[in-house]
């Protein structure tokens, strides 16, 4: 439920709090067009405390290494703020893409959100030792 | 109103003339126009003020009266006032200072109002007084003046400025912060990101600063930093094309100068203001400078403060922060280039760890496939294996074991090293477990005859038992395998805070330089005698390794042929243990114990047992005998194998264990083969045959080498140092028999064949027997007696002969340099021996003859000589001769084929295809006999259209104009493969030219034809011209430079339009040059016969032209090339322009899928190309300048010919796109890399005015 501002190119997204989780659903072409809008929604999301996100991209029709690129920066982000990334269902095109690359052994990739496991993180102000 | 006193008027006057330019020009002013009046009129206390006011030397003003009317003396005129004076004097103050009045009009207020004194310190004013409001900072207090009566009728004001003092002071704190910052930054970025942001914090000196980064040849450079605005900002693009120019001049930069920038207020309006409501006038850009190198890493570009002057304190100011930038640049470089080279070890470590573990896991299987029947076989008792089968089965079962054991150390070796050691810790007794280790190696230490001495207190620490056991058994191992004699000892004692392992031998000992090497991965002390020569090495690292993984240390201490003592220092307890690898439970000592023993045994059984040469055993006699062979191998399995073989066969062998034993075997008896293994202690193979060769008995002796050496080096390296044959481990049974026949029989044959010669010789020797002379010399008496011939041939009497005497003939006959060997020869001779020499003979009519002379000393009595004595001059003349013109005709033998490997080595393939381009060739030399000749041509294929062509002419021929053609093909084709254009291609070709020797000249053309853009490019040096031929007639390319070799240089590359159906022409002068005729007519005549033909196919053309044109017998090579552009099949290309924006790259993918799907290509095939286009545009709009063009060509599938994709993205960028080496947490740089995954080729070319990407997919 956060806003989201309508990306240049043949691209749209939008974004859904499922169960604590941020669920990012990507749909149509990441390149380079689109690729600075996603960039700033994901900064956006990852400055929160411990974010715990999921970008699904089963409805991604085509994606080059400029998408890529704004999946990596999001991963390293996710790290610095010690919250978790993964990619939900990859469409054919990016599942290629990702395995050419040898980004497939970096990413948490899953099937199903059920797949992923714990519990969303703490809220902040918690402290676990 | 009491009268008032006054000041003395007339000496006010008096006074203010005589006080300086400022008396005299207050005096100047119009007092009556004031409230204050004249001077005459002042009451006491003004003239008082004023009388201090213009004495003192301190800088102030006053002022006086309801309007507060303005005085002041030289110094506030020198300091502060500036351009308003002298007009301020007699001013109401709020003019005089009318744009600080807001101010300052408080203060005043509180002054004459409640007669306080103010203070300001450091109070920033904009002053006017240099015709720009100029930031200032004064430190002054206002204190009231008092008239005669009392009641304040004025102020006066004392005022220091301070600006300079505040300005140093701000700047001196921006640089300490700047040497303090930056230098703890990792990379450049980060290093330049800091300093901006130090500089960020005084915006009142640097209302803004952007720093620029060159490139790697200074074409563009990036925004690396900047403080006083946000990005993006429309005067500060992050990219900036130096040549280009656009907001900042960077060009000067590059050459280390600085630019001062003079900015239009219009312009002005737009840049960042910093501290100020006003932004800066003036720009400053300042090279960054790089220490040892031309050019900077960049430049500072610094708005400069407007309310300032731009002074050299200023500048000073700014060259020392670009002094702090490079500073900090340069460290960062060298951190960043430290953990690229820390990465690239560290990867290149990883990979040899992960190489050795693979390898090792891959043996395993075999090995247990190899180990598990093979002890199977020897333990059936159901079908029990025959004594011969079973001793062959127990070396394979012994080797294999031995295998087994270095697999498994290098495996273990290669797990801690990855760090996946799942050790276990345990308490326990290390004394007790170490004597047990060592026990089983009792058997061994008595079998090898060494003492074998335990003494293992008890001693308590946390041990990984299969790890100590590793550690026990290779330290105890080691130790045996280098002891001859003595004992070795094995110790354990516990100390304070750690339990000692000692293992000390009485063995040969380590030299002290390969001391620190010792625990090295695969380290082997060289040349060290053992019981076994084997071993990977790995041992000690093994050790060392699961010492560390303990938390203990290792040592060794050694002297040579005295003995060596490893110590190993285990600490007690656990905590410097992991815990979660530690255990309380004790382990079961025996179950343990006998885990290990089993390995301990295989261990040692793999190179203690059978120890000791084996000789002859059951052998057939020695007149049955085949033959005598020696055999040499330090190998004891293979030893008797081998031996095994050959007597089975019927040989009589004997066997030496290494070089030395076998060389004592050798003088003992001559065998008739020797068989040697190449790596032996103290001597081996090769030092054996040398050793052979240099005693003439042993050297005619055949050695056949066995080596695990394979390829054609080592086989080589055994020829060339002179043995007859070699074989190569492993080799069947049948190999070795095979060539132990041939290498025996040849030496037969040889010797056979020496027989037969000289009985050759004797017969020839007897035919003669009537052109010999006789001769008979007794040698007591000294006298000599012959027959006429010999006479005759000597031109002696037989009075001379009686008269002189044997010696006298001799010295008088023989030449002097031979009298002496043949009169020794003659005295040396022994009853019952044969003589037989040559000497030279002068005879007295001064002609010299050479002689053969045999002869017999009788046996017993007196001691005379007969013999023969031949004229062997012609004959040994003759033979002379032959031999020479044999030597020399294998000489042109050799150089014939040489030069045949030289012409098939020179000419192209035939069938080099180009895509759209028709090629023929011919070639003919022109040297009878050979084959090779000084010309070459070459026909390269660049890749998506593009073809270099090339011709060449080296003066000369033969075999040596080839190898220079040779060189000089191959130097072509490698400059091509890096894309230089012909001129620089020729340039370098220049220099090559000038190295060979006898200053050789070669002239050449370089013509690059591109399909695609429909132009050809060359460039001339020397050759005769290309023609060019279409429908439209005849082009002669005629620019022209020197030839190659004297100094090929700067001549202007050119290019021309092309077209379909246009025929290009390369040839040499043997094509047209006629003896009679002017070279020039010769040309038209090649041009008449194109132009005639040019409908023709190029291979028709071809034939036509050279039967036509090389009719006659010509002694030249001819070379001619002919090259025609093909047709472009219409609606194969389209063409798309795309403008540099973001929405480019979807463009280009729109347009590729379209042309594509229409094309008919599958659509895997469209999927790739589109991925890719989007790529290589993304790359252009970022990275490259306008215009982008994009061009798709596709071809369909032929019968002949796959289908085909051509995608090519032009800008006009030189900057070639690489592939990088993206890690995983890099964003960017992935392009390139997928571009070259999914495509079947790509690559880069040059163009005239930037650079064009291309990649290709095909597909069936």
């Amino acid at each position: 439920m956060t806003e989201t501002p309508e990306p240049p190119g043949r691209c749209s997204f939008d974004v859904e709090n499922v169960g604590g989780r941020i669920v990012v659903r990507v749909t149509g072409e990441v390149e380079l067009t689109s690729a600075a809008a996603f960039r700033l929604t994901l900064r956006g999301i990852m400055g929160a405390e411990r974010p715990d996100v999921v970008i699904d991209l089963s409805g991604v029709e085509f994606m080059d290494s400029t998408g890529l690129g704004v999946l990596v920066g999001a991963q390293r982000q996710a790290r610095l703020f010690r919250g978790g990334l993964a990619l939900l269902s990859p469409s054919p095109p990016v599942a290629r893409l990702l395995h050419l690359t040898a980004l497939n052994r970096v990413f948490t990739i899953v099937d199903r959100l059920d797949d992923l496991e714990g519990n969303p993180p703490a809220p902040a102000g918690t402290d676990l030792t | 109103m009491s009268a008032p006193k006054r000041a003395h008027g007339g000496s006010m006057r008096e006074f203010l003339a005589g006080a300086g330019q400022e008396g005299r020009d207050l005096l100047a002013v119009d007092w009556d126009a004031t409230p204050v009046g004249p001077p005459e009129e002042w009451s006491l206390s003004l003239g008082n003020a004023v009388r201090i006011l213009l004495t003192s030397k301190f800088s102030m003003w006053m002022a006086w009266g309801p309007e507060l009317t303005f005085f002041c003396n030289s110094a506030y005129r020198r300091d502060t006032l500036g351009t308003k004076y002298p007009w301020a004097l007699g001013r109401p103050a709020s003019e005089v200072w009318s744009e600080i009045w807001a101010d300052i009009e408080p203060r005043i207020d509180q002054v004459m109002q409640a007669g306080e004194a103010t203070w300001d310190e450091a109070l920033k004013l904009f002053l006017e007084r240099s015709g720009y409001a100029e930031e200032t900072y004064h430190t002054f207090s206002y204190s009231p003046l008092p008239d005669d009566d009392g009641t304040i009728a004025g102020m006066l004001c004392v005022v220091a400025e301070v600006t300079d003092q505040v300005i140093a002071e701000r700047r001196m704190t921006t640089l300490r912060d700047l040497g303090v910052r930056t230098g703890v930054a990792a990379t450049t970025a980060d290093a330049v990101r800091a300093a901006c942001e130090r500089l960020a914090t005084n915006p009142a000196s640097l209302p803004f600063v952007a720093v620029y980064l060159y490139d790697a040849d200074g074409t563009s450079a990036h925004l690396t930093g900047h403080a006083g605005f946000e990005l993006p900002h429309p005067r500060f693009p992050t990219v900036l094309d130096v040549a280009e120019g656009g907001p900042w001049p960077l060009a000067a930069g590059w050459h280390r100068e600085s630019v001062t920038v003079e900015i239009d207020e219009a312009t002005a309006a737009t840049l960042p203001t910093g501290a100020w409501e006003l932004p800066p006038r003036l720009v400053f850009v300042t090279p960054i400078a790089q220490p040892t190198e031309d050019h900077p890493y960049g430049v500072l570009v610094i708005g400069a403060n407007r309310h300032r002057p731009f002074d050299d304190s200023y500048r000073d100011f700014i060259d020392l922060i670009a002094g702090h930038l490079s500073t900090g640049i340069t460290d960062a470089r060298a951190i960043e280039d430290q953990r690229r080279r820390a990465d690239a070890l560290a990867a290149l470590d990883q990979a040899k760890t992960d190489f050795l573990a693979n390898v090792s896991h891959e043996l395993r299987t075999p090995l247990t496939l190899l180990l598990g029947p093979a002890e199977d076989a020897l333990r059936d008792t159901h079908e029990p294996l025959t004594p011969r089968h079973r001793e062959r089965l127990s070396v394979v079962t012994r080797n294999g074991q031995r295998m087994l054991q270095l697999v498994n150390t290098l495996l273990d070796y290669s797990r801690l090293e990855a760090g996946e050691d799942d050790a276990r810790f345990v308490p326990t007794d290390v004394g007790r477990y170490t004597a047990e280790l060592v026990s089983m190696f009792d058997s061994v230490a008595e079998r090898v005859g060494l003492g074998l001495q335990i003494d293992c207190a008890s001693a308590e620490a946390y041990l990984d038992h299969d790890h100590w056991s590793k550690v026990v058994l290779n330290l105890v191992s080691n130790a045996m395998k280098f002891t001859f004699e003595g004992h070795v000892s094995v110790q354990v004692a516990e100390r304070e805070d750690h339990v000692e392992l000692r293992v000390s031998d009485t063995g040969t000992g380590i030299p002290e330089t390969e001391l620190p090497h010792l625990f090295d991965r695969f380290h082997r002390v060289t040349g060290a005698r053992s019981r076994s020569h084997e071993g990977s090495g790995i041992g000690l690292a093994l050790v060392h390794e699961l010492v560390t993984a303990h938390g203990g240390t290792v040592e060794v201490s050694s002297t040579l042929d005295v003995g060596t003592t490893f110590t190993v220092r285990v600490p007690r307890g656990r905590d410097h243990l992991p815990p979660q690898q530690v255990s309380e439970t004790r382990p079961d000592h025996d179950a343990v114990a006998q885990r290990h023993e089993a390995r301990v045994t295989t261990h040692v059984a793999s190179w203690s047992e059978t120890h000791g040469a084996t000789h002859d055993d059951a052998a057939p006699s020695e007149d049955d005998a085949l033959g005598r062979i020696l055999v040499v191998d330090d190998n004891d399995d293979m030893r008797g194998y081998v031996a095994g073989l050959l007597r089975q066969e019927g040989y009589l062998v004997r066997t030496a264990a290494d070089g030395i034993e076998a060389l004592e075997l050798l003088r003992e008896d001559v065998p008739d083969l020797v068989m040697t293994d190449v790596m032996m202690p103290r001597l081996d193979g090769f030092g054996l045959v040398r050793a052979m060769q240099a005693d003439p008995v042993l050297t005619v002796v055949p050695v056949v080498m066995l080596s695990a050496r394979a390829g054609e080096e080592g086989t080589l390296e055994a020829l060339d140092a002179g043995v007859d044959d070699y074989l190569v481990k492993p080799f069947s049974a049948r190999e070795l028999l095979a060539r132990v026949r041939v290498n025996l029989a040849l030496d037969r044959a040889a010797r056979v064949r020496d027989v037969l010669e000289r009985s050759r010789d004797q017969m020839d020797q007897a035919q003669r027997l009537a052109s010999m002379g006789s001769w008979e010399i007794d040698l007591d008496d000294d006298t000599i007696t012959a027959s006429d011939q010999f006479m005759t041939m000597l031109e002696l009497t037989e009075a001379d002969l009686r008269e002189r005497g044997t010696t006298r003939v001799i010295t008088d006959v023989v030449h002097p340099d031979d009298v002496d060997r043949v009169l020794a020869i003659l005295r040396a001779a022994q009853p019952g021996d044969r003589i037989a020499y040559e000497t030279r003979a002068v005879l007295p009519s001064g002609a010299e003859r050479l002689f053969s002379v045999r002869g017999d000393l009788s046996d017993g009595g007196r001691r005379v000589i007969r013999g023969s004595f031949q004229d062997i001059t012609e004959q040994r003349a003759t033979q002379e001769r032959l031999i020479a013109a044999e030597a020399e005709h294998t000489a042109a033998l050799r150089e014939r084929d040489i030069a045949d490997a030289l012409q098939r080595a020179l000419l192209p393939d035939h069938t080099v295809e180009i895509d759209r381009l028709e090629i023929a060739t011919h070639y003919r030399a022109g040297t009878e006999g050979t084959q090779v000749g000084g010309d070459w041509y070459d026909v390269i294929d660049l890749g998506a259209g593009r073809a270099m062509l090339v011709i060449g002419d080296v003066m000369g021929r033969g075999v040596r104009a080839a190898a220079a053609t040779g060189q000089l093909r191959a130097a072509v084709r490698a400059f091509a493969s890096i894309d230089l254009p012909p001129t620089e291609l020729l340039e370098q070709l220049d220099m090559l030219v000038q190295e060979l020797r006898e200053e050789q000249i070669v002239t050449c053309v370089v013509a690059v034809v591109d399909t695609g853009e429909q132009t050809v490019s060359y460039a001339n040096a020397g050759h005769l011209p290309v023609l060019v031929v279409g429908p439209g007639g005849a082009r002669r390319l005629t620019a022209s430079g020197p030839p190659l070799g004297a100094g090929f240089f700067g001549v202007e590359p050119r290019t021309l339009a092309i077209e379909p159906g246009d025929t290009l022409a390369l040839y040499t002068d043997g094509l047209v040059e006629r003896r009679a005729h002017d070279l020039f007519a010769d040309i038209d005549g090649l041009e008449t016969l194109i132009v005639d033909h040019h409908q023709a196919g190029v291979d028709d053309l071809a034939q036509t032209v050279v039967s036509r044109l090389a009719r006659d017998t010509v002694d030249d090579d001819v070379a001619l090339l002919l090259v025609r552009v093909s047709p472009v099949p219409t609606g194969a290309t389209s063409t798309l322009r795309l403008d540099h924006e973001d929405s480019a790259p979807a463009r280009a993918r729109d347009a590729v899928a379209e042309h594509l799907h229409e094309c008919g290509a599958p659509a895997s095939v469209i999927g790739d190309a589109v991925l890719a286009v989007s790529e290589l545009v993304t790359n252009a709009v970022l990275h490259a300048r306008p215009p982008i063009t994009l061009r798709i060509t596709c071809t369909p599938p032929t019968d002949d010919a796959a289908g085909q994709v051509l995608l090519e993205v032009l800008d006009r960028t030189l900057l070639r796109p690489r592939r990088q080496r993206p890690d995983d947490d890099d964003e960017h740089g992935r392009g390139m890399n997928i571009v070259e995954a999914i495509s079947s080729s790509w690559g880069i070319h040059r163009l005239a005015q930037g650079k064009s990407v291309w990649c290709t997919f095909t597909w069936e």
